[in-house]
């Protein structure tokens, strides 16, 4: 069954609790969705016309999977699974400072998302590794989950979205309340095939001087949608977004973030970076809106793309909406290959064309990595890093 | 060591030398004055091999494994590789690329290009910080990212470190010493003296005599046109400090 074909049953089934309109319209009817900005330019057809199954009933995984699975465990985390669509309490972790709540299985008769809610404990220092993947191929998966931190709670999670490379339609979304006082750093890594399909949607809001710090780093499937919305509702709340997308071959890549700064004083901070290359395409729609009650408000955001080919296209969008006076807000972006001046300095030394090239984008994405706080996540997103520049060294 | 012959140059199919010969051997230490814009910047990266130069006319002969070879026909990084450097007259800035992988990786391409065995990173860090003491560097410039937030002097003395660390066999100092202070002139200049030998050769380009009296030079050229106009001894510099160059241009 194409894909296209289930769009009727999302209308009824699909529990988003709080879907953008555009989410609406690519569930419900993605033939329409095509023509409509939220989705322009992205080959949604590839998505429509895709011969998918829903994820079956959820089955006893065999013995190597889930050794394959244990395999990625990060140690010092409470390990969490969701795999073939479904959570599975068995190889989960279930005892730590997060307490899982499973409240709603996916079904293989309707259109309905696996749901977990997940509980940090208040007053514990939260490590949690969420694993989301599947092995099976020319699937849909749809998963939501809502991720509570209370008030001075510490949480640092790691987002890992793994799978076997066969073509699959990855349907996401995460919703965290990040309590007063409480400061929550998140990783999310995407490593999928080059044939996978991933559209996933975080939403955070922050309370009074809540402090967020969001990462998320993609480097496979052949579209990538992220859609990004943060609400800084507190006063004196602060929120930094990160993003860094490695594409080569005809991958596309689309970082949609919505920013609504609404408690006085409060700041984010945001850095997105683009490496793309092949005939890939790199997307960037940031839109920031200072609202009326954000005195004092303070914003930056940035975007930068490094075309590694003359082929390889990159769309930055920029965007501010400053509603009240008072604030201090400034955006910028800039697209360009490697610097002809940096690479003779480095081939000036003795380093040959091709490693010039490699270390000054190496370079390139180092900002982006030190802006982690957590020594935890920065290794893990440093250990993602270096299986991508495997994967470029086989090719 | 290095012999350029009726080298002629072009950059945006504007010649901007017309002909240079010069000769240098080991143990020698040359130095390019003139005028701005009579291209002694060009000359220099012209050797080191910068992409944006077209050779018209003419060779530039280095002994390489005791034969000469023409330097042109070597990619940038190979001339590297086989003893020419060049220290920048603006060092160019690296974000995100630390001074230790930047210097170990390119000492490293040396040693595997000269068959010996790479540097562990320990040794390396041991070996490096013998010579950051030539330029009075401090440990955690390493760390730093390639030049960003160095100041003037400092970018400078990053390039006699890099040269230092590198140990090359012809090295071109293109005005190494602008924008130095005082204290950062005998800096720079005593690690200039102190990576001077009679197996390696120097030409130091420069606006002053000043630098001349700290590394004295065995030759002093004028460059003025994009061509050589004047060769001398040492002497030949305190004549130009007291004379301008319009006597020779005449």
């Amino acid at each position: 069954m194409k894909f296209a074909d289930y769009a009727p049953q999302f209308d009824r089934t699909f529990p988003l609790t709080n879907p953008q309109l555009s989410w609406r319209q690519l569930l419900c009817n993605p033939q329409i969705a095509r023509k409509l900005e939220q989705w322009r330019g992205l080959p949604l057809r590839e998505v429509t016309g895709l011969e998918l199954a829903r994820a079956p009933m959820k089955q006893k995984l065999s013995s190597e999977i889930e050794d394959r699975i244990r395999s990625s465990f990060v140690q010092g985390f409470q390990n969490l699974v969701l795999w073939n669509g479904h959570f599975q309490p068995g190889l989960s972790q279930m005892q730590g400072p997060v307490a899982v709540i499973l409240t709603a299985s996916a079904d293989e008769n309707n259109m309905a998302a696996e749901r977990v809610e997940l509980h940090c404990r208040p007053g514990e220092k939260c490590f949690l590794h969420l694993l989301s993947g599947h092995d099976l191929g020319h699937h849909f998966f749809n998963y939501e989950i809502d991720l509570t931190i209370p008030n001075q709670a510490n949480c640092q999670v790691l987002h890992s979205c793994k799978s076997t490379g066969k073509a699959s339609l990855h349907l996401g979304r995460l919703a965290v309340a990040i309590g007063t006082s409480a400061s929550l750093e998140i990783v999310r890594q995407q490593d999928l095939g080059n044939d996978e399909f991933d559209f996933f949607r975080t939403e955070i809001s922050l309370a009074d001087d809540a402090n967020l710090h969001h990462l998320a780093l993609i480097k496979g499937g052949q579209l990538t949608r992220h859609d990004i919305e943060l609400r800084l509702r507190g006063d004196r709340s602060l929120a930094r977004a990160s993003g860094l997308f490695r594409l080569d071959g005809s991958q596309t890549c689309d970082h949609h973030l919505t920013t609504h700064v609404q408690g006085k004083n409060a700041v984010t901070d945001q850095l997105y970076k683009g490496i793309l290359d092949g005939k890939s395409r790199g997307i960037f729609n940031g839109r920031i809106v200072i609202e009326p009650s954000a005195d004092g408000a303070s914003s930056e955001q940035l975007n930068r793309n490094l075309l590694l080919s003359g082929t390889a296209e990159a769309d930055s969008q920029p965007q501010l909406e400053i509603q009240t006076d008072n604030v201090k807000a400034t955006h910028g972006s800039a697209t360009g290959p490697l610097a002809g001046e940096e690479i003779f300095y480095l081939q000036s030394r003795g380093l040959a064309e091709e490693k010039a090239k490699d270390l000054l984008t190496q370079s390139f994405m180092t900002e982006i990595f030190e802006r982690i706080e957590s020594s935890a996540l920065k290794a893990a997103a440093r250990n993602w890093l270096r299986r991508k520049d495997a994967e470029v060294e086989e090719r | 060591m290095l012999e350029i012959k009726n080298l002629k140059v072009q950059v945006e199919d504007k010649e901007v030398l017309h002909g240079i010969d010069l000769r240098v051997n080991a143990g020698e230490v040359h130095a390019i004055m003139g005028p701005n814009g009579s291209g002694k910047s060009s000359l220099s990266k012209v050797i080191a091999g910068h992409p944006s130069y077209r050779v018209t006319e003419g060779e530039v002969l280095y002994q390489i494994n005791f034969q000469p070879r023409n330097l042109l026909e070597l990619a940038a990084d190979e001339r590297a590789r086989e003893g020419v450097f060049l220290a920048f007259q603006y060092p160019v800035e690296v974000p995100g690329l630390s001074n230790f992988i930047f210097l170990r990786s390119a000492f490293n391409a040396a040693m595997k290009h000269h068959g010996a065995p790479e540097m562990s990173e320990d040794d390396f860090r041991q070996f490096v910080l013998t010579k950051m003491k030539l330029v009075n560097m401090k440990e955690d410039f390493l760390d730093r990212p390639v030049n960003v937030g160095f100041s003037g002097g400092e970018k400078k003395r990053n390039e006699i470190l890099q040269m230092a660390v590198l140990s090359p066999r012809i090295s071109f100092l293109d005005e190494t010493d602008s924008g130095l202070d005082i204290d950062s002139l005998r800096i720079v200049s005593d690690g200039i003296n102190r990576l001077r030998s009679k197996k390696n050769a120097m030409v130091l380009i420069t606006h002053y005599q000043r630098l001349l009296d700290y590394v004295k030079p065995d030759f002093v050229h004028v460059l003025a046109g994009g061509r050589i106009v004047e060769t001398g001894d040492a002497s030949l510099a305190l004549e130009l400090e007291r004379k301008g160059y319009d006597w020779l241009l005449e």
